[in-house]
C-alpha cells in the first residue's frame, strides 16, 4: 500500500513537470479548451445533464428520505448555481436513458450525446452520522473525458457549501474564469424590528446575523480579503464607523470623531478607508490610513459630499455631492486632486459604485419620483438605465467577476428586498433568504470579493 | 515549414491529452471543508427583556392618553383672531411638547435644509420657551425622508440640525444648550410611503435634555 502511494506520488510529479514543459514550450498552445465563452451571453447555451447523486453508503441507520433529501439538495444547488449563470441549457431528468442502476463511473457516453448532452456531471456521497463525503465529476461527453474530479469530506451542514464548490469548479473548467458561487452578500434588515447587519450566500440562503444590538446599523463593507467589514452604527449614540472580523468577533471601533461618520469603503489594497465625516462642521470625504490612524480630507466645499467608492487600482473614487444644486457623481483623485463631474441629468443621483473590471459605473438615478438603476462608462459617458417601472431601486453592488449587480427593489409594493441580475440588466431576480418570509426589509447589499 | 511545426502542435496537443487525462485519474483532490470554511459569525449580547418591551407598551399609552386630553383643552380655548388662534394652539402645543420632553418640530421640503417660512412661528414659540427655561438643554436631532440613500440622507438629517442650531443661536440661545445627532431616514414620525407621510418625516425635532 505505502509502494503504491509512492508511486502514485512520483507519477504525479511526472505529470505535473510534463504539464510544465508543454505550457512552456507551447505557451500560446497551453490553454484549455473554452467551452463557453462569458463575454457572448447571447450565445448558445451549453447543454448539460445532471444526474442524481447517488447514495453509495448505505442507510448507515438513517432514514431513506434523510439522504434523499441530501442527495436533492446537492443538485439543486448546483443546478441552480449553472442555471444563474445563465450559460447552460441544463437537460431534464426525464430525458436521460442511461441504466440507473449501473455503477457511477460506468459511463456509456453514447448515452449522454444522444439526448444531446455536451457535459455530465455525476456524483455519488456517503453520509455516515454527521459526516458527508462526496465524490462529484464533470465529462465532456464527445471527447468521452473527465474535466474535473472532486473529493469533499466535510459535515453534513457544508452541503451547500460542497455544491457551490464543485459549481465553481466546473465552470472555471468551462469558461476559463473565476467564478462566484461560493461569494456572499452582507445586508441590512429589519425582520428582528431593528436594522441588523446579516449574511448569507449570493443565492439569499444561509443566512445569519451580524449584529445584534437593537440600535441602526448600515452601509456594511467588506475587506478586500473578505474577513472583514465595515459598518456604520448609531450602537454608541452617534453613527460611528467599526471595523468587524466575521471570523472572531473581534472589533474595533473605527471611526467616533465630532458629527456623523458614515459610508466607510476599504481601499483595494485594504490600507486605507474612504468614509465621511462632519467634524469639521460639513460632511466631507476623507481617506483614513489604517497605519497610523492619520484622517486625510480630501473634499472641501459648502455641499454635501458621501458615497465615496474606490477604483480598482484605488487611484481615484466617485462619490455624490449636491455641491451643483442636487445629488450628482463626481469623481476624483486620491490625492484630492482632478475633481470631475460626472452626471448631469436626474433629479437625484446616488450610490456609485465602480465595478471590479474598472470600466463600468453603476448608480442609482430618481427621475419622476422613482430611482432606478444605471449603469455608465467610467467618465460618465454611455449612460444605460437598467430596472424601470418596479418601484424604487437602489444601492447596486457589483459582483467580484462585474458580471452581477445585486441592488435594493421595492417592486411589487411591499418592503425592499435584494435582486440580482446581469450586468445588462436581463434576468432580475429575487433572492429569497430562509425563515424571513415572515417580515422585514433587505436593502444596502455588499457583494463579496471572491473568498476561499 | 508551418506544416511541420503544425504537426508538432497536434502531436504535442495528443500527448498532452493522455498526460492530463491520466494525471486526472489519479489525482484526486480532498478539500477538507469543515468548520474552519464557515465563518462563525459574530453575534452579540443578550436578546430584549421581556419586562423592558412591556414598559414601552405602557409608556406609549400613557402619552396616548395625555394628548387626547391637550386636544380637548385646545378646543376650549377660545378663538379671536386667525394668527392670534394659531399662536395660542402653538402655545398649547409647546406645553404638551414640554410634558413629552419635546418642543414643536420644525418641517423643510425634499432635499432642503432651509427654515421655510412658515415654520417660523414655531421656531421662535420653542425659542421663547428656550429663553424663559434656562435650565434646560435641547437636542436637535434631524431627519430625512426614505426617498435617497441612507447616508446621503445621515448628511442631510445633520444639515436640517445644524441649520435650526444657526437659527436659534442667531435668536440669541446659548450653542453651549443646543447638541445635534441625524437619524437620516431611520427613525420615521410616519411610516406611510405617502407624500403627505414624506413631508411629516423630512424634520428637526427638539428634545430636552436636561
Amino acid at each position: 500500500m505505502r509502494e503504491l502511494t509512492k508511486v502514485m506520488t512520483l507519477l504525479n510529479r511526472y505529470c505535473l513537470l510534463i504539464i510544465i514543459s508543454f505550457i512552456a514550450l507551447f505557451p500560446h498552445h497551453g490553454h484549455t479548451k473554452v467551452y463557453i465563452d462569458i463575454n457572448t451571453p447571447a450565445g448558445k447555451k451549453l447543454p448539460i445533464a445532471i444526474t442524481d447523486i447517488k447514495n453509495i453508503g448505505g442507510l448507515s441507520g438513517q432514514p431513506a428520505a434523510v439522504l434523499t433529501a441530501q442527495a436533492d439538495l446537492l443538485r439543486d444547488v448546483i443546478m441552480h448555481d449553472l442555471e444563474f449563470s445563465g450559460l447552460f441549457n441544463i437537460i431534464d431528468k426525464k430525458a436521460y436513458i442511461e441504466d440507473k442502476n449501473k455503477r457511477s463511473d460506468d459511463i456509456d457516453f453514447k448515452d449522454w450525446r444522444v439526448i444531446g448532452a455536451e457535459a455530465l456531471i455525476k456524483g455519488v456521497f456517503i453520509a455516515e452520522e454527521d459526516n458527508l463525503t462526496v465524490e462529484l465529476k464533470l465529462y465532456d461527453t464527445f471527447q468521452t473525458k473527465m474535466l474535473v474530479g472532486r473529493r469533499y469530506i466535510g459535515k453534513k451542514g457544508n452541503i451547500r457549501v460542497i455544491a457551490h464548490k464543485f459549481a465553481n469548479e466546473a465552470m472555471e473548467a468551462m469558461t476559463g474564469e473565476k467564478e462566484i458561487f461560493n461569494t456572499k452578500l452582507l445586508f441590512v434588515s429589519n425582520m428582528s424590528g431593528n436594522k441588523e447587519i446579516y449574511l448569507a450566500d449570493y443565492d439569499g440562503y444561509n443566512l445569519r446575523q451580524i449584529t445584534r444590538n437593537n440600535s441602526i446599523n448600515l452601509s456594511p463593507r467588506w475587506s478586500p480579503d473578505g474577513k472583514k467589514i465595515l459598518y456604520t452604527s448609531y450602537k454608541d449614540g452617534q453613527p460611528y464607523v467599526y471595523m468587524l472580523e466575521i471570523a472572531t468577533g473581534r472589533e474595533i471601533r473605527l471611526s467616533n470623531q465630532p458629527g456623523i461618520n458614515i459610508g466607510a469603503r476599504w481601499s483595494p489594497s485594504g490600507k486605507e478607508i474612504a468614509l465621511t465625516l462632519s467634524r469639521d462642521g460639513n460632511p466631507e470625504l476623507y481617506i483614513l490610513e489604517l497605519d497610523g490612524m492619520k484622517f486625510r480630507r480630501l473634499t472641501n466645499n459648502w455641499a454635501i459630499d458621501v458615497s465615496p467608492s474606490w477604483s480598482p487600482d484605488g487611484k481615484r473614487l466617485v462619490f455624490v455631492s449636491d455641491a451643483g444644486g442636487n445629488p450628482h457623481i463626481y469623481m476624483i483623485h486620491s490625492d484630492g486632486t482632478g475633481l470631475a463631474r460626472l452626471t448631469y441629468e436626474g433629479k437625484y443621483n446616488a450610490s456609485p459604485v465602480l465595478s471590479p473590471g474598472g470600466d463600468k459605473i453603476a448608480f442609482a438615478r430618481m427621475n419622476g419620483g422613482r430611482f432606478d438603476i444605471w449603469v455608465m462608462n467610467a467618465d460618465g459617458t454611455g449612460q444605460v438605465q437598467l430596472t424601470a417601472d418596479s418601484g424604487d431601486n437602489e444601492d447596486p453592488s457589483w459582483s467580484p467577476d462585474s458580471r452581477f449587480i445585486a441592488f435594493t427593489s421595492t417592486r411589487g409594493g411591499g418592503a425592499a428586498r435584494i435582486y440580482i441580475m446581469r450586468k445588462n440588466g436581463e434576468n432580475q431576480k429575487l433572492i429569497t433568504y430562509d425563515n424571513a418570509e415572515k417580515a422585514g426589509s433587505a436593502a444596502s447589499p455588499a457583494w463579496s470579493p471572491y473568498l476561499e | 515549414m508551418k506544416r511541420h511545426s503544425l504537426t508538432i502542435f497536434v502531436l504535442s496537443i495528443t500527448a498532452m491529452f493522455f498526460v492530463v487525462t491520466g494525471c486526472m485519474d489519479i489525482v484526486k483532490t480532498e478539500e477538507d471543508i469543515e468548520k474552519k470554511t464557515e465563518p462563525s459569525t459574530a453575534e452579540q449580547t443578550a436578546q430584549p427583556k421581556e419586562e423592558e418591551a412591556v414598559a414601552g407598551k405602557e409608556d406609549a399609552a400613557g402619552t396616548i392618553k395625555e394628548e387626547k386630553v391637550e386636544e380637548q383643552s385646545i378646543k376650549e380655548s377660545p378663538l379671536s383672531a386667525q394668527v392670534e388662534a394659531k399662536a395660542d394652539a402653538m402655545k398649547e402645543l409647546t406645553a404638551m411638547a414640554e410634558k413629552e420632553g419635546k418642543l414643536a418640530a420644525v418641517y423643510f421640503e425634499f432635499d432642503s435644509s432651509t427654515v421655510r417660512d412658515d415654520m417660523k412661528l414655531a421656531l421662535d414659540n420653542n425659542i421663547e420657551w428656550l429663553k424663559k427655561r434656562q435650565d434646560v438643554k435641547v437636542e436637535l436631532q434631524g431627519h430625512a425622508d426614505e426617498k435617497g440613500t441612507n447616508e446621503y440622507n445621515i448628511a442631510l438629517g445633520e444639515r436640517r440640525a445644524h441649520s435650526i442650531k444657526r437659527y436659534l443661536a442667531d435668536s440669541g440661545i446659548n450653542e453651549a444648550r443646543i447638541s445635534t445627532i441625524s437619524y437620516g431616514e431611520e427613525r420615521p414620525a410616519d411610516l406611510g410611503h405617502t407624500e403627505e407621510a414624506l413631508a411629516k418625516n423630512r424634520r428637526v425635532e427638539f428634545v430636552i435634555i436636561k
